[in-house]
């Protein structure tokens, strides 16, 4: 029953992000308003961790399975795939570099700084 | 044979589950970090559908019942990101600065790649999510009118190049500190960069966990704006 309890909470937050994104015009995945009404209830106090935790986690783990339909979904789009191949392996490849390293960098540098102040602040 | 996969509830979601499991085995037992289980997953199921001449729509009948649990899947990354609130605090301007950075230049390498290419609106779109985590850059990327599948092979070469070649990148770029690698790793590659940042150590796991929820969040409030760019 506790499983059960958990999944209904979390369907729960589900069907009201999906009639948010009913009600609000805008390019929002309902996924997103859940993500946001899961950690405002969270936040406030409505629904506590172990509440959802058992079920939770076990969503979070199995995230990567979750991903294997939809990216096969590719072999219907073969055509418009191979239109595409050289920006995605650039963008993969090549953006993800510059993506990671310039963001790790500005993290670094403004956390240094960061650091810095609160030795002086203490 | 095909009448009976295209109306199994079962056939798909089956041959997903064991493909997966056996990914996961056969990764564990070759050591290369391209021995990606996530690799060798999507390859052997597409294999297998092209090879047995199984159509996308008969497998995705019963496999989409596996998809369905995205959704509720995306909203409990919440409670990691609840769990991380502290950390969040602690490093406001690093986590601010690190991960602004990364939807910037993201979306600056899109829009380079996309006018070089010469590109559509729809497909400028459906590259534009490819550094977010697939339950939130998929949906998103049909929002804005592109094609979920090609965003979801775009997320994927991301996620696993980043998943192996993250730790590198950031020698090579000389991010030594631990948080900003974490940041970095959830920034640029998403989940599969946060299972690579969980190995690292926990502190990398949860920067990374954190910024994978806050970069996704970020790059929906900006992209009904990016999206009007091409």
């Amino acid at each position: 029953m506790k499983i059960l309890r958990q999944a209904a909470i979390i369907a729960a937050v589900c069907a009201v992000a999906e009639l948010i994104r009913y009600l609000v015009p805008l390019p929002i995945p309902a996924s997103v308003y859940g993500l946001i009404l899961m950690l405002l209830a969270l936040l406030t106090g409505l629904i506590r961790p172990e509440q959802i935790e058992t079920a939770a986690d076990f969503l979070i783990a199995i995230l990567p399975l979750l991903f294997v339909a939809p990216t096969v979904a590719l072999v219907a789009r073969l055509e418009r795939l191979a239109s595409l191949v050289v920006p995605i392996l650039l963008l993969g490849i090549a953006g993800t570099t510059l993506v990671i390293g310039l963001s790790g960098r500005a993290a670094q540098a403004v956390g240094r700084h960061e650091k810095h102040t609160e030795d002086r602040d203490a | 044979m095909p009448d009976y996969i295209a109306q199994s509830a079962y056939f798909g979601a089956a041959l997903t589950l064991a493909v997966y499991l056996f990914s996961h085995w056969l990764s564990a037992r070759l050591h290369t970090p391209l021995a990606n289980p996530m690799l060798i997953c999507l390859g052997l199921v597409i294999l297998l559908l092209l090879v047995l001449d199984i159509d996308y729509d008969a497998y995705n009948q019963s496999a989409h019942y596996i998809t369905y649990l995205l959704t509720p899947a995306t909203a409990c990354l919440a409670l990691p990101l609840y769990r991380q609130i502290q950390k969040l605090r602690q490093h406001p301007l690093a986590i601010a600065a690190g991960i602004l950075t990364g939807v910037a230049v993201n979306a600056l390498t899109v829009l380079a790649v996309a006018l070089a290419f010469r590109l559509s609106h729809a497909d400028f779109v459906t590259l534009l999510p490819k550094s977010v985590t697939g339950a939130v850059g998929m949906p998103l990327a049909e929002e804005l009118g592109g094609a979920g599948g090609i965003t979801m092979a775009v997320i994927s070469v991301t996620g696993i190049f980043g998943n192996i070649a993250a730790p590198r990148i950031l020698r090579l770029f000389g991010v030594t500190d631990r948080v900003a690698q974490g940041l970095a790793m959830g920034c640029g590659s998403h989940a599969f960069g946060t299972v690579r940042a969980l190995e690292v150590g926990e502190v990398e796991g949860a920067m990374s966990s954190l910024s994978l929820v806050i970069t996704a969040l970020l790059t929906v409030a900006a992209a009904p704006l990016l999206g009007r760019l091409i």
